[in-house]
């Protein structure tokens, strides 16, 4: 549809439009301003009708933290490499949030719209993105946390530990990479989500399951040499080690595992790119 | 070239035992259907075509009417042409930028003020910023809120909020402009100011598809109108006809019903018609603000001297809201037409659709009654500032008067659990009274 004064744009409804997988792309730039819409009122309204308000924005992400330490470091004495273990599951936790988060989140973000999206009409993959945002609020406040606690050790342990070196620019390409599988997956799964509430459950399920297996808890080093090559299979452990490596100036994960993590990531976007389109349509029928 | 072309288009909705009980309620039907069964073997679900074979064409610069009762796939159209359904088949061909009414600022955030509103429903409709920041006094001017503009629509009054959601619509500059009920509802003046200015943008090509039960509206303002029954296309053309033949159908439908015999009642009386009408000039009226009185008008048709009660039903869908009869018997002596008019108090009715159902009760002087029915007569909607709707749930919304007082533990009465004691002395039977728990919150 232009904005043109004269000749106004020719469009067409049909039940098979094919896909027009450059059309759409320029359609959701068209919109692009309702990220930060949708971004927003998920913020606002969050913690809106609770008694601790923003309080939770803290409490929520640091309970788990601080049980967590105490269990497996403390008590389980999982072993942390050379820092201490709170640092090491809190910079672990940042890497695995910036995925956990923004997927459930992201994937919610067609059901969290239904009323709107029967009554009118927006390219619906703008939902995902908008809702991803609130999964950060998470990884934000570790990365809050982190901050606060390194001037703390370098007090008490006389150590920074942050290795400061060209390698700590690689973290935040880390993060995006995470990111960037977290809404590739919301594709997949968010008109599910919309239709039926199961999906949802079934998914946190899943991905508790999927943090044992990736190195957030426990080093990759401390999985057995004959099951290392397995753990790059999951992109998610390239994630976190190598947000880890840039952090604490270890070694990375090999680069083929780099690049194994980057092709799953765009084959996953791209499948879930056609998934989506596949079965938007349908879901406001089914809603 | 025309603005919108509609070919063969239809839509299909498969009915699976899911979507069904959520209609019907049949929890028992859906456990049993619910039984998992052997390999290969399916449930065929219930086909349910909304709208079938519907083809026109519209010139720019029209106002087409859609009308047609309940069910008919009016609101399916409007949502095809929105692009928010898609159809199952057929083709539409259209020219220019489609907005839509469908629902009375759909997309609005009651938490948010107007002008964050103005820019996030235009963002909604893909319009590009700098569109909207050039619009913006003007969408202001027309809406007559300037002083309002920054706080949050929640505060807004009815009026306020129905301007509000028009003049940012009208003001996207629309090439198809689909309104669902809209331009009916509102004062005169607003109404008139609308259709002006609906009327000038006709002039620049803009076409509009209005869908409304208020048969006056549509003869008033559209040239051509549309009647659409149980999704096919009955009639098209210029409103007036359209509107007579729909009228004459609705009328023949009524006459009778199952339990009724039609001929016999015809001879002794006629609904004419049932209206909402304004509680300030009596005109026709199809939705109605939920803090004004709500006057139903049922005209009928006095054939012969006898004694007649008529009944109102009120519906959302499949609940009743009430049904109120008319606390007598009236006598009519006289014959010729008579209004019966029922008047419902404002601050009842919620922001929803309602349909009415009209029975007439006729005493004959042998003695002998007679019952004339006109179910699904009327459907409306009920509109009102939208308020902290968060908690709010209902087919009515009343205005409850909360009040807090402190008082004496003294003078406290005795609990609901003494009472209940004392009960379940007299009677052992008592203790299988249910009790009351607190209904569990959905969690999110």
């Amino acid at each position: 549809m232009s904005t043109s004064p004269g000749q106004p744009a020719r469009w067409e409804l049909a039940h098979d439009h094919g896909f027009h997988a450059a059309a759409r792309v320029q359609e959701i730039w068209r919109y692009r301003r309702l990220v930060w819409f949708f971004a927003r009122q998920s913020f606002v309204s969050l913690y809106a009708k609770t008694q601790l308000g923003w309080a939770w924005i803290l409490i929520r992400p640091l309970a788990p933290l601080v049980v967590g330490a105490l269990v497996y470091g403390g008590v389980m004495g999982v072993p942390s490499v050379e820092v201490p273990y709170f640092l090491f599951l809190l910079v672990g936790s940042i890497a695995w949030n910036a995925f956990d988060g923004p997927w459930m989140w992201g994937g919610r973000g067609i059901e969290l719209q239904r009323k709107l999206i029967t009554k009118l009409y927006l390219p619906r993959m703008i939902l995902p993105a908008g809702a991803m945002a609130r999964g950060f609020i998470e990884p934000l406040v570790y990365i809050g946390v982190l901050l606060l606690m390194l001037p703390y050790y370098r007090y008490s342990d006389g150590t920074w530990y942050l290795a400061v070196s060209w390698d700590l620019l690689t973290a935040p390409l880390f993060l995006l990479l995470a990111a960037s599988l977290a809404f590739s997956l919301a594709l997949w799964t968010s008109n599910w989500q919309a239709r039926a509430r199961d999906v949802r459950f079934g998914l946190a399920y899943f991905l508790s399951f999927w943090m044992y297996v990736t190195p957030v808890i426990y080093p990759a080093s401390q999985v057995p040499e004959r099951f290392r090559a397995f753990v790059w299979l999951n992109p998610m452990a390239t994630v976190v080690e190598g947000f880890k490596g840039a952090i604490f100036g270890w070694a990375f994960p090999p680069a083929w595992a780099v690049l194994l993590a980057c092709g799953e990531v765009v084959v996953v976007f791209l499948s879930g790119f056609w998934y989506f389109h596949l079965l938007e349509s349908e879901t406001t029928d089914k809603l | 070239m025309k603005s919108l072309t509609v070919q063969d288009i239809g839509k299909r909705y498969l009915l699976t035992s899911a979507t069904r009980s959520k209609r019907t309620k049949a929890t028992l039907d859906l456990k049993i259907a619910k039984v998992p069964l052997p390999w290969g073997m399916k449930v065929a679900p219930r086909e349910l075509w909304a709208l079938r074979n519907v083809s026109f064409e519209v010139e720019p610069g029209t106002i087409l009417g859609v009308i047609g009762p309940n069910g008919a796939g009016k609101s399916t159209l409007l949502k095809i042409l929105a692009r928010v359904v898609r159809p199952t088949e057929g083709r539409v061909v259209g020219h220019g930028r489609v907005v839509s009414l469908i629902e009375l600022g759909a997309g609005f955030n009651v938490d948010l003020s107007a002008r964050e509103n103005i820019f996030m429903n235009a963002a909604m409709h893909g319009i590009p910023r700098q569109e909207v920041v050039d619009k913006f006094d003007e969408i202001l001017d027309f809406a007559e809120i300037h002083d309002f503009v920054d706080s949050p629509l929640k505060h807004y009054s009815s009026g306020m909020y129905l301007r509000l959601a028009f003049s940012v619509a009208i003001n996207m500059s629309p090439h198809i402009l689909l309104a669902d009920e809209i331009l009916a509802v509102g004062d005169m003046a607003f109404q008139e100011r609308c259709l002006q200015r609906v009327a000038e943008e006709g002039k620049r090509g803009l076409t509009v598809l209005f869908v409304s039960h208020d048969m006056s509206a549509i003869t008033r303002i559209c040239q051509q109108a549309m009647w659409l029954k149980s999704g096919k296309l009955m009639q098209f053309g210029d409103s007036q006809s359209v509107v007579a033949a729909y009228t004459r159908d609705a009328m023949e439908s009524l006459a009778g019903g199952p339990d009724t015999d039609a001929a016999q009642n015809a001879r002794l009386l006629e609904i004419v018609s049932v209206r909402l009408v304004s509680p300030d000039d009596g005109r026709a009226i199809g939705a109605v603000p939920v803090d004004q009185d709500l006057l139903v008008r049922i005209r009928l048709q006095i054939r012969r001297p006898m004694r007649v009660r008529c009944l109102v039903d009120l519906r959302v869908k499949n609940t009743y809201v009430f049904r109120s009869p008319q606390p007598e018997f009236h006598a009519y002596e006289e014959r010729g037409y008579y209004d019966v008019v029922a008047r419902v108090p404002a601050n009842l009715l919620a922001e929803t659709s309602y349909n009415l159902d009209v029975v007439v009760y006729v005493e004959k002087s042998s003695g002998r009654t007679y019952l004339v029915n006109a179910i699904d007569v009327l459907s409306f909607t009920a509109y009102g500032a939208p308020y902290e709707s968060e908690y709010r749930k209902g087919v009515v919304m009343p205005r409850v008067e909360w009040s807090v007082q402190a008082v004496e533990p003294e003078s406290a009465e005795p609990g609901p659990s003494a009472a209940a004691g004392e009960r379940a002395e007299e009677d052992p039977a008592a203790d299988s009274v249910p009790t009351i728990e607190a209904p569990a919150r959905a969690e999110r």
